[in-house]
């Protein structure tokens, strides 16, 4: 899709509102109204037309029976009619030639199987005359910058550098509303609706190129297209911030949102990995969706920490609380600001500056312009109780004229007093926080934007691979008499992926097993191959330091307890494997997520790994980059760094086995999971062992 | 005309699914084949007549030709302790030999089906033990490998046979057994005087049941029918979170998700997934309309069904691993699974 195609949805030369009636309150005069305005708007001539079969006129309008009559070439055509005869109106529009549509109409997938059948029917038709279709089910599309509002909305948001993507029509209609009262404004808004054609990706691709807008943000329920979506995201977080607002990521939300619209919900450590990955701010609340996205529409990098001016003590230490728990520095200052600071008289000269109860909105204002001077200062933090000498208008003054040299987040503690300073900022697209915590969360995503924007998009590591080997096991896995869970055949595929793997095989029988233990030399592990048997250890299916003398013994003992836990019909045997001593524990794993693919997993192995959850995701496929920070954004880092003199592991080795995991999982989509557990890794240099695998294959369809 | 026994030590064994696919590589190679199963169990009635379902069935599949009353000469139509005493075991075995001489008749070869278990019938003069001697027939005992122990229920109907049981196989063996039973049991076997001819694996398809039969045992309310009866082979049941849900929904193959009415969230995934073929609703709550929008246009069955999901669980346990030979797939299956996995060479009536 080319950027000029969705052109056509913002600045059309001549629409038409399918569906148009002259009975008010109706939703295809509301939108006939809505739309009218934008013929005088628009630069050049806009023709707009009504089409609805028993008027000849609304609104003045020229109203015609169908798209077809119209002698004019339409750009866009805007549909309101009742569910059933929108695939009619779509063949007229595709055979009239108007290749972008905004179907308002409800009545398809969220309404049931009549709905749904629908619905696949409007898909058919868009293929077949390749149609742009936002919808349905949806509010409408809204262009600020050229006058256009095709919502059947009440109001229209004023003019501003955000663009909105909403996924539900109802919470867009409602910031609509609330944007006009807050002061907030838009540069396109669209409602996703259904997504049947076009989705949020579409529209990043356009918004990322478009120069009214400054921050794209969104509202979604689900992602279908995951790869595309971190591509796409990845591609405009280069040039915007794009801050999303992600629901249904419990269980309770997930399964909400299923019954509404019908979407499967991906595992939310999918969708942080790709936001992160991507580059795109995650919010957790409306409030963070449009504090991230107004402070990023004005502030895209902050360089250096962060300064607390206040005039009282309590704010300025909320502040400064909520600075060290987010990761963000509170910024020292040089000698120089000091200097000038404590020749200013405030209460302390470090950071946060107290200029005290009893200052003047001058005082305020020069301790403003010292701090705004130092080089060491990236944004500040401008905290105002409305005390007896404070004139908030005029500290307001100060804001507004220092605002260009350093990023001020004025946070005007108050109500009717800084009402009008509050107004004067908005005007300038700065937005007041009565709560500090709230200002630092902004920042807080502002750093996280301008840090994934700085990190250096690595392309993906590849590895030459056997590539024959694996289709072969996987081809033995296809038939039906191996089944699909995998016992130590997975060892084979490690080792073509170049995977270390202590010497093994696998025994059926007690001869066999002493056949294989010497071939490997003493001692040996021991572990029961069953795909019913997932914790071995827990059910004494493992026998480690085993000796010559034991292993026929140690064979029958672990079938014997293996067949308390399940029949014998599930147990292909008894793994031998070398001992291997020492080495810390790791685990990598990977799980096939429904919209981004392959979710790789690393964390600090042991039986403990369930409690602490001290694991980091990324999608696959994984650079050098994402490898290593994978590996650094663990707690358990700092063990693998090597406590107390301790040597440190042999962290490129797991850097390694990361992405040649990672290169499995892309070059096999038949494997849904894979679990390296546990990895012993040892000091630097000595390299590390895959002991344990499982993996899952997907049977064949 | 040669003929052998097919007889086994447990009920569902497998002996007719055997005799299916014996009977067809024989009709394959130009023998003219026939079937007959002398002492009958299960009978239902079918339009005017009384049959044995399983004999019914082989014998369409078989497609012989013969009257099902010469097929099943002796069909429970009472209790057994009644039929026992009321019934003259002298007219009994005059029927089954009449009988067996009309199959007989033109026939290079004639597979004889075992009563449920070869002691069966020991009443009336009608176990395999008996009739393989009246008929003069050899046997094969058709084992399912349950445990270990199975080998001494083959050595005493051994001592019963005596040199009429030349023949063991064993089914539904897999996992590290298959190493023992090639290497160990076929030995001990041996000295005890009898052949193993091989060992057939579990298989889900074979297991399977179609989704009619499936609706049609749980006494469903069809809220989607099928496009096509697609056989299920396993069955999940729906209670997780779908994140925890998708790696079972997707390494399971042609399955029907058990799960409450009101779980969208896992219906809708499962549709998604495409490897669950039929959807079975409980608790009579009825689901979103969304989902079955879904289902219809993806062309997978919904069965609504009043049980909560315990109860449909124990329903479908019931009838799961029971299932017939029926079907071009399960018949194109059985035939594979014998050549592969049996040595027909020693069977003599292949000849």
């Amino acid at each position: 899709m080319t950027e000029n195609m969705l052109e056509h949805f913002f600045y059309p030369e001549s629409i038409a509102v399918v569906g148009a009636t002259s009975r008010e309150g109706k939703v295809g005069n509301t939108l006939l109204k809505n739309i009218l305005p934008f013929r005088g708007k628009a630069k050049g001539h806009v023709r707009i037309y009504a089409v609805n079969p028993k008027y000849d006129k609304i609104l003045n309008v020229r109203c015609y029976p169908s798209v077809l009559q119209i002698e004019d070439v339409v750009d866009l055509a805007v549909v309101a009619v009742p569910a059933v005869s929108v695939p009619e109106v779509l063949e007229q529009c595709g055979a009239k030639g108007i290749k972008n549509v905004v179907v308002i109409s409800a009545g398809f997938k969220e309404a049931g199987r009549e709905g749904a059948v629908l619905e696949s029917k409007l898909v058919r038709i868009s293929d077949k005359y390749g149609l742009n279709l936002v919808g349905p089910n949806c509010l409408g599309i809204i262009n600020t910058h050229a006058g256009l509002n095709a919502t059947f909305g009440k109001s229209t948001p004023t003019k501003g550098n955000i663009a909105f993507l909403s996924q539900s029509g109802a919470f867009a209609l409602a910031v609509i509303d609330w944007a006009k009262a807050a002061n907030v404004g838009f540069s396109k808004m669209v409602s996703l609706g259904n997504k049947a054609v076009l989705d949020e990706c579409d529209f990043i691709e356009y918004l990322a190129m478009d120069a009214e807008t400054a921050v794209i943000t969104l509202y979604l329920e689900d992602i279908r297209e995951g790869r595309r979506f971190i591509d796409v995201a990845r591609e405009a977080t280069k040039t915007k911030p794009v801050v999303v607002l992600k629901s249904g990521k419990t269980e309770a939300g997930a399964k909400a949102a299923s019954s509404h619209t019908g979407s499967i919900a991906g595992s939310v450590e999918a969708f942080s990995a790709a936001f992160q990955q991507s580059g795109v701010v995650e919010a957790n609340s409306i409030n963070d969706l449009f504090d991230f996205s107004l402070t990023l529409s004005r502030i895209r990098h902050v360089s250096g920490g962060i300064a607390i001016v206040t005039n009282s003590g309590g704010p300025g230490v909320m502040a400064a609380d909520a600075i060290e728990e987010s990761g963000l520095g509170l910024a020292a200052f040089d000698r120089e600001t000091m200097e000038k600071l404590r020749d200013l008289h405030v209460a302390n000269f470090y950071n946060p500056v107290d200029v005290m109860g009893d200052a003047d909105s001058d005082k305020f204002g020069s301790a403003l312009g010292i701090v705004s001077a130092a080089e060491s200062v990236g944004a500040i933090i401008a905290i105002l109780s409305p005390t007896a000498p404070i004139e908030f208008d005029k500290a307001g003054d100060y804001v507004l004229e220092l605002n260009d040299k350093k990023p001020i987040i004025p946070v005007f503690m108050g109500g009717d007093e800084i009402a009008n300073t509050v107004e004067r900022f908005k005007k300038q697209g700065i937005t007041n926080y009565f709560d500090p915590v709230r200002a630092v969360k902004a920042l807080c995503a502002v750093k996280k934007y301008s840090e994934s924007r700085d990190k250096v998009s690595a392309t993906p590591f590849y590895f030459k691979v056997h590539r024959k080997a694996i289709e072969e096991l996987i081809g033995l896995w296809d038939r039906k008499e191996v089944k699909r869970g995998i016992g130590v055949e997975g060892f084979k595929v490690l080792e073509t992926y170049g995977i270390p793997v202590p010497p093994y095989g696998k025994a059926e029988t007690a001869a066999e097993a002493l056949e294989l233990a010497d071939r490997i030399g003493y001692p040996v592990s021991m572990k029961i191959v069953s795909p019913d048997i997932v914790h071995k250890t827990d059910v004494g299916c493992v026998k480690l330091n085993v000796r010559r003398e034991e292993v026929k013994e140690t064979f029958f003992e672990i079938l014997h307890r293996a067949e308390k836990y399940t029949s014998a019909r599930r147990i292909e045997g008894v793994l031998v494997q070398q001992m291997v001593e020492g080495g810390k524990e790791v685990i990598v794993g990977m799980k096939r997520d429904m919209h981004f693919g392959p979710l790789i997993m690393f964390g600090l192995g042991g039986i403990y790994v369930e409690v602490f959850k001290d694991v980091s995701f990324r999608i696959a496929p994984l650079s050098k980059e994402d490898a290593i920070e994978m590996i650094k954004s663990v707690k358990a880092y700092r063990i693998l760094r090597g406590v107390r003199g301790e040597p440190m592991s042999d962290i490129d080795s797991l850097v390694d086995v990361l992405l040649r995991v990672s290169q499995l999982s892309m070059d096999f989509p038949e494997i849904l999971e894979a679990d390296l557990n546990p990895i012993k890794v040892f000091e630097h240099g000595k390299g590390c062992y895959a002991i344990d695998f499982k993996m899952i294959i997907e049977a064949k369809k | 005309m040669k003929s052998l026994l097919v007889s086994s030590i447990e009920e569902y064994s497998g002996k007719s699914a055997l005799i299916i696919a014996l009977g067809l590589m024989l009709r394959d190679k130009g023998f003219k084949v026939g079937y007959f199963k002398p002492f009958c169990v299960g009978t239902t009635r079918i339009g005017e007549q009384l049959v044995d379902e399983d004999a019914y069935n082989t014998a369409s599949v078989l497609n012989t030709g013969d009257d099902i009353e010469d097929v099943c000469p002796v069909k429970l139509d009472k209790p057994y302790v009644e039929y026992v005493c009321s019934t003259d075991p002298v007219s009994l075995k005059r029927r089954v030999m009449d009988s067996y001489k009309r199959i007989s008749e033109g026939r290079d070869v004639v597979l004889v089906e075992g009563a449920v278990e070869y002691k069966v019938g020991r009443a009336l003069g009608l176990s395999d033990l008996d009739v393989s001697s009246a008929l003069d027939l050899d046997a094969l005992m058709v084992v399912k490998y349950t445990s270990d122990f199975v080998i001494d229920g083959i050595l005493i109907a051994k001592e019963l046979f005596g040199a009429r049981l030349k023949f063991v196989l064993f089914n539904q063996l897999a996992g590290y057994k298959k190493a023992y039973v090639k290497e160990v049991t076929q030995r001990f076997l041996k000295r005890n005087g009898l052949e193993m001819l091989g060992s057939l694996p579990y298989d889900p398809l074979l297991a399977g049941l179609f989704v009619s039969e499936l609706g049609e045992a749980l006494n469903g309310e069809w809220l989607v029918k099928p496009e096509e009866d697609v056989i299920i082979e396993e069955f999940l049941i729906g209670a997780m979170s779908p994140p925890a849900a998708l790696k079972y929904f997707r390494r399971v193959r042609q399955a029907a998700l058990i799960t409450g009415g009101d779980r969208a969230d896992l219906q809708n995934l499962a549709l998604e997934t495409g490897n669950i073929k039929c959807l079975l609703l409980t608790g009579h709550l009825e689901p979103p309309a969304t989902m079955l929008g879904k289902a219809e246009e993806k062309g997978i069955p919904v069965i609504l069904v009043a049980d909560d999901t315990l109860t449909t669980m124990e329903k479908v346990d019931n009838v799961f691993g029971k299932a017939r030979i029926k079907g071009d797939a399960k018949i194109r299956r059985i035939k594979e699974l014998v050549e592969r996995f049996i040595d027909l060479k020693s069977l003599e009536v292949l000849d």
